[in-house]
């Protein structure tokens, strides 16, 4: 019996080649997912940050108010401290609940990330080395005992091709789920997004019953205006109570006003940039084709996130009470 | 639009502004004082109130898509435990490939599977 190898070859090449032809995305569109994914993962804990710090402006202006020297008096003070603490801390509980979507934006990122890595195809190098040996080992063995001898490297061919029919498989399966999940997660990021700018920019949104509600722009505003009123008519009005560190400190508020409004706009940006960017994604993933280059609308969101990362930071510490 | 909370909310701030000016008169009495501080305190409530409802509108707004979000982050654990798990089952694979051609080895050489 002669034994032809080239026909295991190309019986090998044709399975692969097959399997190949079932890719569904290309290397260029995975690192996509990937760009896209690194930036989303950024974008996090902003839109909170702007509802902590209203609640904290807040409170400044009812200490503001009670602090006047005309409402003196002890019980009437702390009543009114009572009742802003409560407040206070109800709103700081709430404003932690402005992320949790954008968390679930970030998982969604991470998993993206994770579902696009190459770990699971580095998984696949080890056991074919001993699988190399061994079968190297068995052609020897069968080389000695035979006339019809098989080549040398057959044992390390067979390792090769296991190797590469897994690879492409897992690729395949990997290539698909990610197709899946970034066209069905496409109308939730728009949602989301949606949801997020509506609330947070023009100046009124509407809830679930329909009523127009202020904006936390609006809000900001608001409270902008209500702290100018109550300091000027408890502070600066008041010639006994206006000194350097008086002004020092609405100076230092109607700047950390200034930065609120600036990471408000930032998170706006972001979220819209956000939409943008998977949007573009989604269309690009429907149909398997190279892309030159990341995704314009996905290089956007990584700079609109890192503008929100600054303004974010420059708000650290700004306000101090007098 | 109707805009009733926004409206409050403006309103409001405008009272606590007219009732400060209002506590500065010099001819108030106590009693007239401890009133206006009571509506100051009233007020500031009141606009607790609007302010707290309507920041729990937007975390329900905000949130409104999180069960869906959940159940596709869910979905995509799933399928990356199913992508590990295929890579191992390939690895076993070849592993068993791999110990059978080292039985198959053993066993010529020990002439229990022969050759030519």
């Amino acid at each position: 019996m002669k034994i032809v190898p080239t026909k295991t070859f190309i019986l090998s090449l044709v399975i692969i080649l097959s399997l190949s032809g079932c890719a569904v995305l290309t290397d260029s569109q995975v690192k996509n997912i990937n760009a896209f994914a690194a930036a989303a993962k950024s974008y996090s804990a902003f839109p909170s940050a702007v509802a902590r710090q209203r609640a904290e402006f807040h409170l400044h202006s009812e200490i503001t108010v009670v602090s006047q020297s005309q409402f003196a008096d002890a019980d009437d003070i702390a009543r009114r401290m009572d009742s802003a603490r409560k407040s206070y801390n109800n709103m700081i509980q709430l404003s932690e609940k402005f992320d949790l979507s954008l968390q679930l934006l970030q998982q969604y990122a991470g998993l993206l990330t994770r579902l696009s890595s190459d770990h699971y195809i580095t998984d696949l190098n080890a056991p074919t080395t001993s699988l190399g040996e061994n079968l190297s080992s068995l052609v020897a063995t069968y080389n000695k005992k035979v006339k019809d001898t098989l080549p040398s490297s057959l044992g390390t061919s067979i390792s090769k091709i296991i190797l590469m029919a897994g690879r492409v498989l897992t690729r395949h399966r990997q290539t698909s789920a990610l197709k899946e999940f970034v066209l069905a997660a496409d109308t939730l990021v728009q949602v989301t997004a949606r949801n997020l700018v509506s609330v947070l920019d023009g100046e009124t949104f509407t809830d679930a019953a329909g009523r127009p509600l202020p904006s936390l722009k609006t809000l900001l505003s608001l409270e902008k205006e209500f702290f100018i009123q109550s300091y000027k008519r408890s502070v600066l009005s008041d010639s006994s109570r206006t000194s350097y560190w008086s002004i020092k400190f609405y100076y230092d508020e109607l700047t950390a006003y200034d930065n609120t409004e600036a990471l408000r706009q930032g998170v706006v940006q972001a979220a819209k940039s956000l939409a943008l960017a998977h949007a573009e994604l989604a269309k690009n993933v429907k149909q398997k084709k190279e892309l030159k280059d990341i995704i314009g609308q996905t290089q956007q969101l990584i700079t609109d996130v890192q503008t929100a990362g600054s303004a974010f930071s420059s708000l650290s510490g700004l306000i101090k009470l007098p | 639009m109707n805009t009733e909370t926004l409206n409050a909310l403006k309103q409001v701030n405008t009272v606590i502004g007219q009732l400060q000016d209002a506590l500065k008169d010099p001819t108030l009495t106590p009693v007239e004082k401890k009133l206006i501080r009571q509506a100051v305190n009233d007020q500031m409530d009141l606009q607790d109130t609007l302010i707290q409802d309507t920041m729990q509108a937007m975390v329900d707004k905000i949130n409104s898509s999180n069960a869906d979000l959940q159940q596709l982050t869910a979905k995509m654990e799933a399928t990356s435990q199913k992508l590990a798990n295929l890579a191992a089952i390939i690895k076993k694979v070849s592993d068993v490939v791999g110990t059978l051609g080292e039985i198959t080895t053993k066993a010529m050489s020990a002439g229990l599977l022969g050759g030519a």
